[in-house]
């Protein structure tokens, strides 16, 4: 084993190296198990959560675009109260759990964020304020500043667990967001969620999806991904979380070079289902090649012209 | 002569007459009913010519399996059933969700506890006076091992041989290590562009594939694909060359009912879906009456066709060009076989096209026999977490086609809103 300290602190949140899984592409987590070791990873974050049950779209559901995909699933989850019960009980002791929340109202988001709080397996928050594909809810939250804040604040008054606000990319600009998110009281912030995108089929003249629009996914959004976590790193204190088209460790070591504190790991878990440990053991390698003692040192260490 | 799955709807009624008959009071068909909506709850069936003879009722808690209830007809005791329902539940519901299967008997019930202990279960306990007449309960449980349920492995595989076999078709051989092996009727996920020597994200996703040959449990097995290349992803893997490497997720999903020794079915596979059925008829094939009709546009297009050949089967061939076979589609031929068939209809297993499995659904419902079809979806992952693959269920809501399927009762599906 190498000597690299592979720790990070996001916002509050331990991690034993800077790799998560994004919500959505890592189930609640057990459905791993039969692939890999759900320790050798920083955490993950679970399908986003709502106050009841719910269904998803009706099929087509996905599609596969250039070097991504599109999705238009709908939050299809089984309910806070099925997760604290059923699932969060299936996984190892020292697995860090953050739960995600996503409601119609920002009374949901608070309820949902004091409940999961007291449970002792969770070890924070994330705010879904930008799925691009369900009717209302969401990304509403996501691209209205005024909205924003008042979802961020709301939530924190009902959590005491380290929070972070997952963004949508689909506004004008992003470092705004996530300044308000961090005057709202965030501890982190975490992006970007799937870009909203369609796809037409010319044969049949139908969009692909059931719902006309999705959200896309993989290395098809990655330097979009890279931009923004770099202009929000630059405009707040608080620790980003980079999320967008990670398949390879230099992939995320890209993240941490643009000021990411962590990354997470998404649409690659449903291609690879070991691809977030290799992810973790990879910018372990790099980091040692590099003669860096901590993983740490990597944040923000882009070399960028003197101009900048 | 039995098969065992999951309850469907019209089971429940006969259901609750076998229980009132084994066990007075107990179940009736509409706590039945309420039993089998539940979410956690999983009913099994053993089906035979005659009904079903023998149920067992459990449901999920956390990690274990709870077995509420084995009833098996009277006149069918000591003969396997119960034994077989344990099995099956092991094998439907297996890890990392489902660690153990917990049960408890009545203290002086001996022939009970020999068929648990016959089935792997031990004694883990003992609650005195739990019955309402004072007899002691003795507790049982199973553990069901990692492998025992075949766990699906994810692994880089090399490639043996990959041919073009007419048409668009292939036949691809990869090598597996450690293959925990295969029900007929699964597949697995195949990355279509990248290989361990190439890095490529265009096409991004694994395609799934039916398992053709090679489902015998092995240190290192030879598994047998046949694909068309017909797109981006199935032309770049039909490019890929022997020694090299493809990633392989499986095997995944669920499997065919079997077809009953002495009993009979009839297979209808239609263009790639061919390659699902093989190992189901060859399984058949000799014990019992096993009736194929494949069809594909034009000869060149018949997969496997001289495998199924070959084997102890009636079999059908059908061609929309008439190059051979029957000129027509797979249809033509089903409803003329069904009418040859004397006694009542056999189980028709169908896999092609949406179109083509709709068509044999309302054949088979018009006389007034079971289809099982293996359905296709679009899917990112092939175990469960990308949602992609869901299928409308006639009891509504929607089934994921990856855990849940991809073989389905056709009545179970709305047809009209599959993608």
């Amino acid at each position: 084993m190498s000597a690299v300290d592979m720790r990070v602190d996001l916002g509050g949140i331990e991690l034993k190296n800077p790799v998560l899984t994004a919500s959505g592409t890592f189930g609640y987590g057990s459905e791993f198990a039969p692939f890999m070791d759900l320790c050798e990873i920083g955490g993950f974050v679970a399908k986003s959560l709502t106050l009841e049950p719910r269904s998803g779209n009706p099929p087509p559901r996905i599609a596969e675009t250039p070097s991504g995909m599109l999705n238009a699933i709908s939050i299809e989850n089984i309910g806070v109260e099925a997760f604290l019960e059923e699932r969060l009980p299936l996984l190892p002791e020292e697995v860090v759990v953050i739960a995600s929340c996503f409601g119609t109202e920002v009374a949901d988001y608070a309820k949902l964020a004091a409940r999961l709080s007291e449970s002792p397996r969770v070890a924070g928050i994330e705010i879904n304020a930008s799925c691009p594909h369900v009717k209302s809810g969401g990304i509403e939250f996501g691209q209205d500043p005024g909205l924003l804040r008042e979802l961020v604040v709301a939530v924190r008054e009902a959590t005491p667990k380290p929070l972070l606000a997952k963004l949508s990319p689909n506004v004008t600009r992003i470092a705004d967001m996530a300044r308000v998110c961090e005057a709202a009281g965030a501890d982190g912030i975490s992006l970007i969620n799937a870009v909203q995108a369609m796809e037409v089929d010319v044969e049949t003249r139908r969009p692909v999806l059931w719902n006309v629009l999705g959200g896309l996914s993989g290395p098809a959004i990655r330097p979009i991904a890279l931009s923004m976590v770099w202009q929000v790193a630059r405009a707040v204190r608080i620790p980003v979380c980079g999320i967008g088209g990670i398949l390879t460790p230099e992939d995320a070591v890209k993240f941490l070079l643009c000021g990411a504190t962590a990354v997470q790991v998404g649409t690659a878990n449903y291609i690879n289902p070991i691809a977030s440990g290799e992810v973790a053991r990879g910018i372990e390698a790099y980091a040692a090649r590099h003669g860096f003692a901590r993983v740490s040192e990597l944040i923000g260490a882009l070399e960028l012209p003197e101009r900048l | 002569m039995w098969t065992i799955d999951r309850a469907r709807e019209g089971d429940l009624a006969p259901l609750a007459r076998l229980h009132e008959a084994v066990r007075p009071g107990r179940w009736s068909t509409d706590a039945l009913r309420a039993e089998w909506l539940r979410s956690d709850a999983i009913i099994l069936v053993a089906r035979g010519a005659a009904g079903a003879p023998g149920v067992l009722i459990a449901r999920r808690v956390l990690d274990e399996l709870h077995v509420h209830d084995v009833a098996v007809a009277t006149e069918l005791r000591r003969r396997g059933v119960g034994g077989e329902l344990l099995d099956a539940l092991a094998a439907v519901a297996g890890p990392p969700e489902v660690r153990r299967i917990l049960l408890e008997l009545r203290a002086g019930h001996a022939a009970a506890l020999g068929l648990y202990a016959g089935h792997g279960f031990v004694v883990v306990g003992r609650r005195p006076r739990y019955y309402p007449d004072g007899e002691d309960a003795i507790l049982m449980t199973r553990t069901i091992e990692s492998g025992q349920s075949g766990l699906p492995l994810r692994v880089d595989v090399p490639v043996v041989e990959n041919r073009a076999e007419g048409g668009a078709n292939h036949r691809l051989v990869v090598r597996v290590p450690d293959w925990p092996g295969a029900e007929p009727g699964q597949f697995v996920m195949l990355s279509a562009g990248a290989r361990t020597d190439v890095e490529r994200t265009d096409p991004l996703l694994p395609r799934p594939m039916a398992v053709y040959r090679g489902h015998a449990k092995a240190a290192a097995a030879e598994i047998e694909i046949l694909y068309k290349a017909s797109g981006r992803g199935t032309r770049l893997l039909a490019e890929t060359l022997p020694g090299q490497q493809l990633r392989m997720l499986g095997p995944l999903g669920g499997a065919f009912p079997p077809i009953p020794r002495a009993g009979a079915a009839i297979l209808v596979g239609g263009g790639t879906g061919i390659a699902s059925l093989y190992e189901l008829a060859s399984r058949a094939a000799g014990a019992a009456v096993v009736h194929v009709v494949l069809g594909a546009r034009g000869e060149s297009d018949l997969m496997g066709v001289e495998d199924f050949a070959s084997l102890d089967v009636d079999l059908h061939v059908a061609t929309e060009d008439g190059s051979r076979g029957q000129r027509g589609v797979v249809t033509d031929v089903l409803g003329p076989l069904l009418d040859r068939i004397a006694g009542p209809a056999p189980t028709i297993y169908a896999c092609g096209p949406t179109p083509m499995m709709h068509a044999c659904a309302r054949i088979a419902k018009a006389a007034d026999t079971r289809c099982v079809v293996s359905l296709e979806n679009n899917m990112a992952c092939g175990f469960g977490v990308c949602l992609g693959c869901a299928v409308p269920m006639t009891a509504g809501g929607y089934s994921l086609l990856c855990r849940a399927g991809p073989v389905y009762d056709a009545g179970d599906v709305v047809w009209e809103r599959l993608s």
